[in-house]
């Protein structure tokens, strides 16, 4: 009979053990596990390339200096480097109150569309996501951290609860808040993106 | 039961409805309502829509190509790194630093060591002898004119002499009588 696949918080375990160990693959392991995971949280909340990374590189040296400190029966691997972002992140808008402007983000795409995807198809989706973009930026850093952590991230009520240290039920009305004022900004665009979608 | 759950108590469900998270008996009172209210059934499907294109389009937001994971990494790495140089860096200023302070403390003790001794010293007293005084006796003799004539100065004693005679004799006890100016 076959052992059970080990949980991410299993395998995280493991590496955080070799880590302590000093076996420097661990912090490697660990990197790769959750690596895109965070640069993405960092990008949904900052909508900023350069930002994300150095957030990304902070939160990361923090953890790795900090994994003796690190409890697992209070919290996941994921939700414990979440919440280092998530407070780096806001440590960042809160310095910078004014939104830059990603050049970088002007200069390429980076999301290369699924080669099976028409053109207008691709086309569609890009317009999309900009658009989801923009809303983004215009929600307040709480409703977009929890609406991020939610949908970009698939965390429950009770983790983001953690990550965001608020009780679940405002974790649940955050997201809930962020969904309305969405919905609000991204109706006429999804209209607009529905009507494109069926004429092709 | 039914009249005490209003639209709005209803709108805020819709979201945990959508996710499947209510309890079943909460559940079924929004489904209730939703099947009575034209509005709520409205707003519901909006949200529904918006959730739809929120998990569909979130998760490729920000989606991170591997170069730029490789240069976090290594930034990392860098970081992570014992900073050896830095902190022989740092050694290497205390010293320095420990130096001058010492350099500092000792070197004008030295200078105002040599500077005390260069200094003039309080003048010792002299000490006059009988031989001083009878050299100053037959210096001044000499300068006399009148005495010149009349007597001749006592010829000094020699030091043969000088060691037979007692000290009392000789009026040889030291008498401090002047002093040196610089």
């Amino acid at each position: 009979m076959n052992s059970p696949e080990p949980t991410l918080q299993e395998t995280s375990e493991a590496h955080i053990a070799a880590c302590l160990r000093g076996d420097q693959a661990g912090y490697s392991a660990l990197y790769e596990l959750y690596a895109s995971g965070v640069y993405r949280l960092c990008y949904n909340l900052l909508l900023n390339h350069d930002d994300a990374e150095d957030i990304t590189q902070d939160a990361f040296v923090y953890a790795f200096k900090s994994l003796r400190r690190y409890d697992s029966a209070k919290a996941s691997f994921k939700t414990w480097l979440y919440t280092i972002a998530i407070c780096r992140c806001r440590n960042l808008y809160r310095r910078n109150r004014v939104p830059l402007l990603d050049i970088s983000s002007l200069l390429h795409n980076p999301l290369a569309a699924p080669k099976s995807e028409s053109p207008e198809a691709a086309f569609a989706h890009r317009n999309a996501r900009e658009a989801l973009e923009k809303a983004l930026g215009r929600l307040q850093p709480r409703l977009r951290e929890a609406l991020v952590l939610r949908y970009g991230h698939g965390l429950t009520y009770r983790e983001i609860a953690e990550v965001m240290d608020c009780p679940a039920k405002t974790a649940e009305s955050r997201v809930r808040l962020a969904t309305e004022a969405l919905a609000g900004m991204l109706r006429p665009t999804s209209e607009y993106l529905l009507e494109e979608l069926l004429s092709y | 039961m039914m009249k005490t759950y209003t639209c709005r108590r209803c709108r805020a469900d819709i979201p945990a409805y959508i996710h499947r998270e209510l309890p079943p008996r909460r559940r079924r009172r929004v489904h209730l309502h939703l099947n009575g209210c034209a509005a709520c059934y409205a707003f519901y499907r909006n949200l529904r829509d918006v959730d739809a294109e929120l998990r569909a389009t979130m998760p490729l937001i920000g989606i991170a190509d591997a170069p730029q994971l490789a240069q976090v990494w290594r930034g990392i790495q860098a970081e992570m790194r014992p900073q050896r140089p830095a902190y022989g860096h740092w050694r290497m200023r205390y010293s320095l630093a420990m130096v001058v302070l010492v350099l500092a403390v000792i070197l004008p003790w030295r200078f105002s060591a040599e500077q005390v001794r260069a200094l003039p010293t309080q003048p010792t007293p002299r000490v006059q002898t009988d031989t001083t005084e009878a050299i100053v006796s037959h210096v001044v003799v000499m300068a006399t004119p009148d005495a010149s004539r009349d007597t001749e100065p006592a010829p000094l004693a020699t030091n043969d002499e000088r060691a037979e005679t007692p000290a009392i004799v000789r009026n040889d006890a030291p008498k401090i009588i002047a002093t040196d100016t610089p």
